[in-house]
């Protein structure tokens, strides 16, 4: 039961407190690319949160054998990106072959296993030292922080382009980053963290 | 952007136009929103901007050559994992050479160092550009995008630097109280927010210039506002022609005003 509680708490953390994208800015480019595509957004969520819980899992699972846990970042980093092409690996035949998915729909499944979001996660982890279950954790909050962020950012964007008292020069990149930061400093507020003064 | 640029394809511009297109009509930074997780994330001081600069430089010139010569025979199905796996081998020495020798910035850091590996300028230049060019453009299109990145990260981690920690290049500064959200992702935004701002203006300053008859190649590049206005909508209504490129599967390459992303009408069959 604790450790059920402990998962839910760390994804509720990742996801909404201290939304590791807004917060963070860890895969922030391919959340303003998947914001423009509403209708990819639910698609490239689950991607993400496949790789993120699947790839978190495993690398978890490996970091409980001694040697790999005593062993260097690089060795680390090395373990990390093998897994995640193996799960990435694994995701493209199946659709290749499995379903005949386009090129562009199995990029998509590169795009999401392959980002700042997805493969920092077990580094993180390994540095928080996390069981199995709390990675797991992690790894669904990491789902939910993509999905959250890009429903906000794609919101945000339609609002965006309706607004024609925008000056041309901040129309368009400028005005959605402005966008983000302030998204990025309202989720920082959960933090209690100084940001003025 | 001019308008031979724009709908040219990439393998046909000239070196000049390579280079214009990397450094301003099409940084990737500020008119593409690619590669913006370390610049907002880690590119808080001038020093680690600089090497995160010279990191992403050199990774995407390597990438480039390599994909020029040889992941043109790699199914594109499969690219982005190898590319991505090529990358991070190539991150590793360079990782552990700043961990031997600048201990403090391998800190500062952290976790982007090997996060440069998948930063999706890489990606995107190595699919969009590289495996269709030969050689020497794609080496004049990695050293352009790298110094248009890099300007940016360089600029972004000075203004951050001043106003976030009231320091510059380490040395404190009088009359700049520090504003710690500076430092953190919210302040990388903004002062990216401004500097995208600022190039949309010069972009577009240009354009009054050269209809003012100021500049003498109006006739051959023309840049009027309705189409920089019509691919600024574009942008925000998601249909970012080259900008989405691989980072979310879209086509790199595709014309503005195509819907690149779209599995009918983007990508391999």
């Amino acid at each position: 039961m604790s450790a059920f509680l402990n998962m839910v708490t760390i994804a509720l953390s990742v996801a909404l407190l201290q939304n590791v994208v807004l917060c963070g800015a860890y895969g922030i480019t391919e959340v303003l690319r998947v914001a423009a595509k509403p209708q990819r957004i639910v698609r490239m969520s689950l991607f993400v949160l496949f790789f993120a819980v699947a790839g978190n899992a495993a690398t978890s699972a490996l970091n409980l054998i001694p040697e790999i846990r005593g062993a260097s970042n690089t060795v680390h980093l090395v373990l990390y990106t093998g897994v995640i092409f193996a799960l990435y690996f694994i995701a493209v035949i199946v659709f290749r072959f499995g379903f005949h998915s386009t090129h562009s729909f199995l990029r998509q499944i590169g795009a999401a296993a392959f980002n700042t979001l997805v493969i920092p996660l077990p580094l993180l982890s390994y540095r928080a030292a996390y069981t199995v279950t709390e990675a797991v954790g992690a790894g669904i909050g990491t789902g939910v922080a993509f999905f959250v962020a890009t429903v906000l950012l794609s919101f945000g964007m339609s609002r965006i382009t309706q607004n024609k008292r925008l000056p041309a020069s901040f129309r368009g990149i400028p005005a959605l980053l402005l966008y983000t930061a302030l998204l990025s400093l309202a989720f920082m507020g959960f933090s209690g963290e100084s940001l003025i003064v | 952007m001019t308008k031979r640029e724009k709908d040219a394809p990439e393998k046909e511009l000239s070196y000049v136009q390579i280079f214009r297109q990397g450094v301003f009509s099409r940084n990737p930074a500020l008119v593409q929103a690619i590669g913006i997780c370390p610049i907002a994330a880690v590119a808080a001081d001038t020093k680690t901007a600089i090497i995160l600069a010279a990191i992403s430089g050199a990774l995407l010139i390597f990438g480039e050559l390599l994909a020029s010569a040889l992941y043109k025979y790699i199914p594109r199905w499969l690219r982005v994992g190898i590319y991505a796996v090529t990358f991070m081998a190539a991150v590793i020495p360079i990782s552990l050479v700043i961990d031997k020798y600048m201990p403090n910035i391998y800190i500062s850091i952290g976790v982007f160092l090997p996060l440069m590996a998948v930063n999706s300028l890489l990606i995107y230049r190595c699919d969009g550009f590289a495996v269709k060019n030969r050689l020497r453009k794609s080496l004049a299109d990695a050293i352009s995008y790298s110094i248009g990145y890099a300007a940016v990260l360089v600029i972004v981690g000075a203004v951050r630097e001043i106003l976030g920690k009231g320091m510059f290049w380490e040395l404190p500064l009088t009359g700049t109280p520090p504003v710690p959200a500076i430092d953190t992702p919210f302040g990388g935004f903004l002062v990216l927010a401004f500097l995208s701002a600022l190039l949309w203006c010069l972009l577009y300053r240009r354009d009054r210039a050269r209809r003012a008859g100021a500049l003498e190649d109006t006739a051959d590049e023309e840049l009027n506002e309705e189409a920089i206005l019509s691919r600024v909508k574009k942008v925000s209504a998601g249909v970012v022609e080259t900008a989405v490129g691989v980072s979310a599967g879209m086509e790199p390459n595709a014309k503005d005003g195509a819907a690149p992303h779209d599995e009918k009408g983007g990508g391999e069959k």
